[in-house]
């Protein structure tokens, strides 16, 4: 799995999260490492979860997302997730998950989202 | 067909995707993400829960079978862990509560259900069956 986190100027208050390859519970451990600690960054209000590269994702991807989401919450930051490909897009479904979380279908509307 | 023994553990899950990926092509690799995500569900259950984290080892198999006649793709896992039938155990996943409440655990078995067709679990000779069943009809076609 592969992390890019983009908080450039060009971004202003919004973190862009890109995650490439697996979410699975081999792979998680190093998503939760890289973006948790994201959570508490002074300067940012809002983040945005870029699934584009992501081809796989199971029921230990989504604890971190949960767990992403819930931290935002708790200080008051907005998190969306944007360009689900349809596979992964059924298992937030069947996890309920795109009903708790703001899922947008591409980078610009997840970051108006989060604005 | 694919058939291995191997230690309960979920490390283990980086080899059974490359066998999965290797046996799942052409008209079937559309069933490999789902079919991958069941079986990565049924693996940390059975770490987590049957041997309760101390290890021991399980059977995997992976094949074609037809099935009244059509055709599904089966998975099947066999430990000796404690009894454990994984669909009566589950947890409340709580698809429907808020960020702020839900709890976090509880999908996987979620997600074995709706996944596949049928699921089966038995205790047999002191081992923990459980066969899985996923349509594969329109994508077998040669």
């Amino acid at each position: 799995m592969e992390i890019n986190i983009n908080a450039s100027p060009d971004n202003g208050s919004i973190s862009v999260i890109e995650v490439e390859g697996r979410m699975d519970a081999l792979s998680v451990g190093e998503f939760e490492e890289k973006v948790i600690p994201q959570c508490s960054v002074d300067g940012i209000t809002g983040y945005v979860i870029d699934f584009s590269k992501l081809i796989y994702i199971s029921s230990a991807g989504l604890r971190a997302i949960l767990k992403v989401a819930k931290l935002c919450k708790e200080q008051g930051r907005k998190v969306a997730i944007c360009n689900l490909a349809p596979e992964v897009h059924e298992v937030f479904k069947i996890s309920g998950f795109d009903l708790i979380i703001t899922v947008c279908e591409n980078l610009d509307s997840a970051k108006t989202a989060v604005a | 067909m694919i058939s291995i023994k191997l230690p309960a553990k979920i490390e283990q899950l980086e080899t059974i995707n490359e066998k999965l990926k290797d046996y799942l092509t052409g008209n079937l690799e559309p069933l490999l993400m789902k079919t991958q995500l069941v079986v990565e569900e049924l693996l940390a259950n059975i770490c987590n829960y049957a041997y309760d984290g101390k290890g021991g080892n399980a059977e995997f198999s992976c094949g074609v079978v037809t099935f009244d006649g059509e055709p599904y793709i089966r998975i099947s896992f066999i430990d000796s862990g404690k009894p454990f039938n994984p669909f009566k155990e589950e947890r409340n996943p709580h698809t429907e509560d808020a960020v702020d409440i839900r709890p976090i655990g509880g999908l996987g078995i979620h997600f074995v259900k709706n996944m596949s067709n049928h699921y089966i679990y038995s205790r047999i000779k002191d081992c923990n069956v459980v066969d899985i069943f996923i349509e594969a009809k329109g994508y077998c076609e040669k």
